[in-house]
This record gives C-alpha cells, structure tokens and sequence, in this order.
C-alpha cells in the first residue's frame, strides 16, 4: 500500500512537470465549479428535506415490528384459547363427574365448604398444569356457588381457586413460585403455596370483568364462547391483568362458572419489550382497536418511555402511517386487528406507536445529518476550485514577471503549454536582438565599419559621442563637460566627418543602431556611455 | 502568504459549521429522548403483591426529578428478599433461563456475599462524596459495606415487631385472664400460647385436639441468634451454631408451646396465619404492616373485622433488650456511567429526608438519615390515619428507645445455615408433634420429645 501511495506521490510530481494546455485546464475548473453548484443546490435539497424518505422507513419499520409482535402475540393467544378451552372441558368434566356420583347440582355446592373443597383440590392439578405449560401469569377458576350464603356478600362472592406467578421475571416462567390468590387455604397448605397478601377466601364476581356476560350468554360451541377481559386492577394490589374468559359448563351444557388465564401487564411488557428504533422509544399495545379507535387504557401497553394516561387514542389515516391523537401528544404508529374479542365484543388488536414529535426530531438530526456531508463536500470542491483556480493563474503570473523581468527562462516550464510556447518565441527573439551570428550580414557589416571608425577619435571627441549617446545636446555637453561652445562645435564637426555622418540626427541614429543591437561599447569606447571621463566631466 | 492565510481561516471556519451541523444532526437525535434518556429497571421488595406504596413512590419520581434528568425507573419485579436472591445469584451464575440482572435490586449482605463476582455492583463511594455519606446513620451504612465498598445503600430500615390481633385476644384475656405484659418475655408468650391453644380445644369440647396456634414467627432462626446474643453468649461458632447454655433457655419453653400445636409451623409467613384466624399473635418485620389485614376470614367465608396492635419484640427473660435489624439496601448493577449515576440520582432522590420519611411511613419502615428521624418523622407519624401504622411506629419508637439493634453476622454461610435451620426446626418439631399426638399427648412425654429434636439440631450443625 504504502509503494502505491508513493508512486502516487511520484507520478504527481512527474505531472507537475508536463505541460498541460490552457484549454484542459480551463476544462477541469469548469468541471469542478458545475460539481460545487450541483452540490451546492444538493446541499439545500438536503437541508430542506427534499431527499427526506425518513417517513418511509418509519413505515417499513413498523410494518415489521409490528408483523414480528403480531405474530409471537397471536401465536401466543392462539395457544392459550387451546389451553383455556381444554381447562375449561377438564373442569367441566370433573365437576360432573363429582356432582353426579353425589346426585347433586351445582346448586347444591352451596354452603357445602368440604365438598367445594374437595372440588377445588381437584381443581388444582388441572390449574396448576395448565399455568406451568401455558405462557401466562395466572390461572383460575370459579364456580357459581359460595360456601355461605347467609353473609352479606353471599350475592356477589363466589367459590374458585386463582393461582398466579408471584415473581415473573420474563416470558420463561419455568421454575417461578406460585402463589395462591383465591381458595380454600388448607389446598394453599398441602401444596406448599404461600397465600398472596391480598388473599381472600372467594371471588367478588361483582369486581370481576366479563363474568356476568360469560354466566349469561348462552353457550352454542365452547370454541366460539371465550373472551378476553379489559385490563383492570387486582382488587388492593398494584397489578394490572387481562383475563381470558371461558365458560365452565354443567352436565346439560349450560355455564355454572368461568376459567381460564391470565396475562399481567408487568408479564406482558417482560414478554413483548418495546423495541429502541433510530427514531425512538416505541410502545406496544395489544388492547381493543378500530378502524378509528384503538383503546390502550383497556389493555396492555409495554413501554420504556414514562406515559401519561391516555385511555383513547383517536386514528387517523396518514399517506405511509396512522396518526393517534391521545390527550397529550400525537404518536404515529400502525395497529392490526387479531382473530380475538373482548368479554363486551369488541375487536382486540396489536399497536405500535412512537411519539411523532420524536419521529420529527430523528428525521430534522438525519437531514441535518446528510446535508452537513453534502456541505462538507461542497467546501471540499470550493477549496478544490480555489486551488485550481491558483494553479491556473500562476503559471500565467510567473511568465509574465519573467517577461517583465527580461529575465531568461533558463529552460524551466510553467506548465501550460501555450504559456512555454510563448516564452520559447520571446527567448528566440531576445536572443536574435542580442547579437553574434543572429544580426543580418550588412547589418554587421555597417557596425564593424562604424565601430573601426571611431577607433580614430580623440579622446575629446569620444566624450563629446558619449554626450550624445547620453541623450544630451551642445548647450548641455557644454556645461556638462565645462567647455566653450566653439569646442562642442569643433569636436562634433571632428565626430561627424571621421564617423562619416551628415547630422547630430544621422550620428543619433547610428548611436541607437549600436545600442539596439547591445553594441553600444564598441563605439563609445571602454565603458561605453557611463565612462568614467564622463562621469568625471560631470563633477 | 497572507492572501492564503486568510483562504485556510475562511475554510477552517465553514468545516467547523459543517461539524456543528452534523452535531447538531445527532445532538437533536440523542436530545429528542428529552422526556426519558435513561430507563432504569428494578426489582424491589415492598409491597409485595399489595398495593404497593414503592411503586408510587416512583411513579412520583418519574413524574417529577426522573422526568427533569431523563431517567425513567420501571419495576420490573415485586417480590420478597430470598426470591430476589435466588434470581439475582442465577442470573449472576448465568443459570439456564436466568431472567437478566436488573440495574437495581433490593438485597441483604448475605446475597451480596453469595454472588460469585460482587465486582459488577457499583460501588456508591463514586457517587456518594463523604458528606452524603456522613448523612445516614453509620450503623446503617455500615451494614452494606462489603470488602471494603458501599455495594449496599440503606433506603429504609426495620426491625421485629410484636403484632397482635387486638380482637380475638381480648376474646380471650376475658375469658382466662390473660395480660399482654406477660408478652413481654418469650417464656410468659409462650406459655400464654400454650394456654390458649387449650382455651381454644376448649370451645370445641366434641373436637378433641382441634386448639389453634396462638403464635407464629416469620424467623425462627432470629429468635435463637437474637436471643442467644441478649443472654450474653455467642450465637455462632465459626460457619455454624453453638449451642450454649442460652439456648436451653430459649429451647424449652418455644419447643414445649410449638409441640402442643400452640405455634404456627406452617410454611409461608405470619400474615398468612393471622389472616386465618389459625394464630392471634406474631413477630414479623415492623414492614409486615403492609401486609396484615383489617379482616380475617375463617373456613366457612365468615370475615371479621379486627384491631391490629404492635409492640417491642419480646426478650428473653434476664436478657438484655437487644432486636434485630432488618432492612435490605438497593444493589446497583454497574454498566455505563450514564446509568450509574441515573440509577444514584434515583437512589439519592430517594434518601432525601423528606421523600425518605414520606416513603417508610406508608411502608413500616424507619427512615436511614438522622436529619429524616429528628426533623421529618415525628411530624409524619403524627399525621399517620391507619391506627395500625400509629400503633407501629409507637412500637418503633419505644424500639429505638428501649432497644439496642443487632446487626447479623456477614459470615459467607449464613444464608444457607439460616433457610436451612428455619426449614429443619419446623419439620422436626411438626413430626415431633405428630409423634408426641400419636403417643397420647402426654404432658410427661412432651419434655423428653422436645430434649430429643434439641439433640438432633445439635447433631445436624456440630
């Protein structure tokens, strides 16, 4: 790797070297200012959520999460309706069995606390097994009799056993120690239960959702008779259920109690932990749901995010998701119905909600997020085109100094082809101008005959020519060289006869010839027109 | 030079905006969470199944200062502390199905002790500077150093009340004379018990042997160390248990009164029993309040209303008035810093004085800063409305006056020698009453069985 970068770094520099036209030049700093504009205008797309397909993805992640939920949840349902229906023909068919060989009814069971006993053990083993193979928290079962009718509350306590999973830490409920809610407490005792804190000896059916409806609804199939409960509180404690309801029934098919599981709300959110998505905490809820309706407060939410009760939440139909407006905020989410009712008939289903002010939140960070990149990027080009736009420029700067400058190039290139091409020409030139076998043969034959001429000059006289090749007239050769008029005349007369010129202007002409062609020492003599005679004359 | 010096500042300056865009990109995300970054889970022991008053309290905190620093407490699991201890040393074992440790859980040292790795508790001496710490009560906050680290924090403490179903034993002061001073040492409570399981035969003359328990004790194994301590002898000797002169002392008159029947065996704990109506009176944690009913309900549905009554737990007679100190702390499983110090802004929230007072006062429990006992529980006492709370915390208070507090052992074994010595003591005496019932139940016999099952525990922890 580090040999490629190396050659990388040769091959660049060799670049530098070559010559490379105006035009491909002018080509790639085009190129790199349409791409900053494009990412420019990319740039403010980005940050304006044109490009934004955050609300998409929110759909596809729900859709999901939510089949995913939906159908370990159904799945579950499913396999606990088997279970509660086979608990309730296993009871249905001990109580018969016991009523029959007593020639008794389920009337009969009242006040009668060693028989219901005696039932309730029976109870047990099918209770016991059906909460330990089912994934539920709870199991229980209660008769339509009461084991004294003369109290108070004979009319709404009723004979059960109720047994529920003290310490569920999680779906897996092997191993977890039962306690006894509901029952007679001497089965409580043999069986090493411990008694719930809240235990009481029978059911207050008046305080337990779905029973009356499950008493009085008459029974065509039993696999068409269960219901779920709404969630509702355990009578003093802290924990909030949801009952699947299941009629037991007598010899002649009619209801004379209920049975079946129970899922707490702690159980539920253990079993069925919101998921973290990148637009935040989600909720699940399995609850009573509508087209336009979905009603948490009457089911289980599970949830890492704290939240404000809110009983209903109204749906509304959005382009990729719903819209659930609840008393406090707004969630955007999606729900589906189960195969499932509750006990008052309605429609129970699967929830998956967010907050949509978090939804919004993640998708402005995302946006931010991309736009940031395509301005870095941008700056990036504009640097780039800073840097070729001095690339460009230079070269052109340099050969221009160079020109100014008179200086020779020494052969070094600038790089653009057209620029060497143009210093080649002025060197060609600049070095025809300064002589040797580049002036014309009669050219050079003229200034050799000038130049032998004024070999033959006084020394009077090749100061006064210096004068002229100063630029100066008579009047200031005069004062210059401190002489009288009559000697400047003398000795411009002198100049022109041995140079064999007509006029100061012809001897000015040839003075500029010798100059133009950088051979102005040959006539002028040593020091050419700075001698020091002159210099001296001048002091 | 200067032309691009001035090039490099202008690009310097738009990559750092190009950088704060960005930031504030994933700063927007992270910061949108505002309402709860943090949520912490727990498994507590108060309130058992009840209604818990924890809960409250931290939907309290959710509410308010959870909800100010984004951190969200969520109970996750509501039992009692053996429970806790075997899902905590599962879960630290990697036990097969082993529910995942929480990030905070109620324990006693003696699971701490247990763990096999105590390195992932976070240590509250990185959170708790010295002055916090010198707020609570040193001999609270010492019970929850372990190796030399604050692994345990006190939230509230308690001690053994004596709970008496008020109702039924003036049923029967009336009828025998009985006093409830007598229950002021263990032996006059025993032998009370001993004749009240014979008033009760007594009721049901066509039912012979059918008198109930008079008492029932959530810790046997308390009774014996607590005891043993109060008449000067030591209860340990080394991992397992002398057996000094003390405990003839202690053996006999509790052997005697569980042989007759006059002392709950059951499994399970007190409440149970005196929810019944099968005991009248019993030593549990001052934190049991929550648990008893104002009701009992017999066999046949009948429910009665009845008078709950605490008092200082009985001691035995000669003894110093010693009682044990109860109370598990909170554990913090040690993660990120974010949560630790979520989890001991929850846990500081929670020590404060005044929540500290509000929380033990609904719960049985004293409150473990000496600022929450002189400034904010007398007057919370004071506006206590259950007459069972008000008779508690005048228990607790003639408790702390009257009372020194033992504090258990951290002997790496006392776990096991503690279940394993409630589960035994019981079985043998429930076999031992089943045996001396079966030989007549005869008063001569009842010394010898009870001197025979002494031997044995004594052979069993030698």
């Amino acid at each position: 790797m580090k040999k490629k970068i190396r050659k990388l770094f040769e091959l660049t520099r060799l670049s530098k070297n070559r010559s490379v036209s105006l035009r491909r030049r002018l080509t790639l700093y085009w190129a790199v200012m349409l791409l900053t504009v494009c990412f420019f205008m990319l740039f403010l797309l980005s940050f304006t959520g044109a490009f934004s397909h955050q609300e998409r993805e929110l759909k596809e992640y729900l859709e999901y999460q939510l089949s995913y939920m939906d159908s370990s949840l159904s799945h579950q349902i499913d396999d606990l309706t088997a279970q509660s229906l086979a608990l309730s023909r296993q009871l249905s068919s001990v109580l018969t069995q016991q009523l029959e060989i007593r020639g008794k009814s389920v009337k009969d069971l009242n006040d009668q606390p060693d028989m219901l006993e005696q039932l309730q053990r029976a109870f047990y083993e099918k209770l016991s097994a059906t909460l330990q193979i089912g994934e539920c928290s709870g199991v229980y079962a209660v008769l339509d009799a009461t084991v004294n009718t003369s109290l108070e509350s004979a009319a709404k306590s009723r004979s059960g056993m109720y047994l529920r999973y003290a310490n569920v830490k999680g779906r897996n409920t092997t191993g977890k120690d039962v306690v006894y809610f509901r029952g007679m407490p001497g089965i409580a005792r043999s069986e090493h239960l411990e008694l719930h804190n809240r235990w009481e000896l029978e059911f207050d059916v008046s305080r337990l959702p779905g029973y009356e409806t499950m008493m009085t609804r008459p029974v065509k199939r039993l696999a068409n008779s269960y219901a779920w409960t709404a969630c509702f509180t355990l009578p003093q404690t802290w924990e909030r259920v949801m009952l699947l309801s299941v009629p037991i029934l007598d010899g002649s098919g009619k209801p004379c109690g209920v049975c079946g599981v129970e899922i707490s709300s702690l159980y539920f959110s253990l079993s069925y932990p919101a998921p973290d998505s990148r637009f935040g905490k989600t909720i699940f809820v399995f609850a009573p749901v509508s087209e336009d309706m979905v009603e948490p407060g009457e089911g289980m939410v599970s949830s890492d995010v704290y939240m404000d009760d809110f009983p209903r939440l109204k749906a509304s139909r959005g382009r990729y998701f719903n819209y659930y407006q609840g008393t406090r905020q707004t969630y955007a989410g999606l729900h589906r119905r189960l195969e499932t009712k509750d006990t008052e008939g309605k429609d129970l289903g699967t929830v998956l909600l967010l907050s949509e002010r978090s939804f919004h939140e993640a998708a402005r960070a995302a946006r931010l997020q991309i736009a940031s990149v395509f301005f870095l990027i941008l700056l990036l080009l504009l640097a780039l085109s800073f840097y070729l736009t001095w690339r460009f420029a230079s070269p052109i700067s340099r050969s221009l100094e160079a020109i100014r400058n008179g200086a020779s190039s020494g052969g070094q290139k600038s790089g653009v082809s057209e620029i060497d091409t143009l210093m080649e020409f002025l060197q060609t030139k600049a070095a025809q101008r300064t002589g040797g076998n580049e002036l014309p043969p009669e050219i050079g034959e003229l200034l050799c005959q000038f130049s032998s001429r004024s070999q033959k000059l006084t020394a009077a006289e090749r100061s006064v020519l210096r004068y002229y090749a100063q630029g100066l007239d008579a009047a200031q050769i005069m004062e210059k060289a401190c002489i009288s008029m009559s000697t400047v005349r003398k000795h411009s007369g002198n100049l022109y006869r041995k140079l064999q010129v007509a006029s100061r202007d012809e001897l000015m002409l040839v003075i500029d010839l010798f100059r133009r062609c950088g051979r102005l020492e040959e006539l002028l003599g040593e020091g050419g027109e700075n001698s020091p005679n002159n210099q001296q004359t001048e002091r | 030079m200067k032309r691009w010096r001035r090039l490099f500042r202008c690009f310097a300056l738009a990559a750092c905006l190009a950088a704060c865009l960005s930031a504030a990109g994933c700063g927007v995300q992270e910061g949108d969470k505002k309402g709860h970054d943090v949520a912490l889970t727990i498994w507590h022991v108060y309130g058992g199944q009840t209604d818990s008053p924890f809960n409250a309290v931290i939907d309290e905190y959710n509410q308010t200062a959870g909800k100010e620093e984004g951190i969200y407490v969520q109970v996750a699991s509501v039992t009692n502390t053996n429970t806790i201890h075997e899902d905590v040393l599962a879960a630290a074992n990697g036990d097969p199905g082993a529910a995942e440790l929480p990030d905070m859980f109620v324990s006693y040292p003696k699971t701490v002790l247990a763990m096999p790795d105590d390195g992932i508790l976070l240590n509250y001496e990185e959170y708790f500077d010295e002055e916090a710490r010198k707020a609570f009560l040193p001999e609270f906050l010492e019970e929850g150093r372990i190796g030399g680290r604050q692994l345990i924090l006190p939230i509230a403490k308690s001690t053994e009340i004596m709970y008496v179903n008020q109702t039924a034993f003036d049923r029967f002061a009336a009828q025998t004379g009985a006093r409830l001073e007598e229950m002021e040492t263990w032996e006059g409570l025993f032998d009370l018990a001993e004749r009240y399981t014979a008033w009760t035969d007594e009721q049901t003359p066509e039912i012979p042997g059918d008198g109930k328990a008079f008492f029932a004790h959530d810790y046997h194994f308390d009774y014996f160390q607590v005891g043993t301590e109060a008449l000067g002898e030591d209860f340990f000797a080394g991992n397992t248990i002398a057996f000094g002169k003390a405990w003839e002392q202690l053996w006999r008159p509790y052997a005697r009164a569980a042989l007759r029947g006059a002392v709950w065996l059951e499994n399970g704990y007190a409440t149970e029993a005196l929810r019944t109506g099968d005991a009248i009176v019993t030593v549990a944690s001052s934190a049991s309040v929550l648990y008893y009913s104002d009701m009992v309900t017999y066999a046949d549905n009948h429910s009665e209303r009845i008078r709950i009554t605490a008092f200082p737990c009985p001691v035995p007679s000669g003894g110093k008035k010693l009682v044990m100190q109860r109370g598990a702390g909170i554990c913090t499983v040690h993660s990120d810093p974010e949560r630790d110090k979520a989890a001991c802004h929850f846990l500081g929230w929670l020590t404060e004085p005044a929540e500290n007072v509000k929380f033990v006062t609904s719960a049985g429990y004293m409150p473990v800063t000496q600022k929450a006992f002189d400034d904010f529980l007398p007057g919370a006492v004071s506006r206590l409305t259950s007459s069972k709370y008000r008779e508690l915390y005048q228990a607790f208070r003639k408790t702390q006056q009257e009372y020194a507090f033992y504090t258990a052992p951290q002997l790496e074994t006392y776990l096991d020698l503690e279940t394993d010595f409630e589960e035994n003591v019981r079985l043998l005496l429930m076999a031992g009453r089943n045996a001396w019932r079966e030989a007549g139940s005869r008063q001569t016999e009842l010394d010898k069985t009870a001197d025979e099952i002494l031997d044995q525990l004594k052979s069993r922890y030698a």
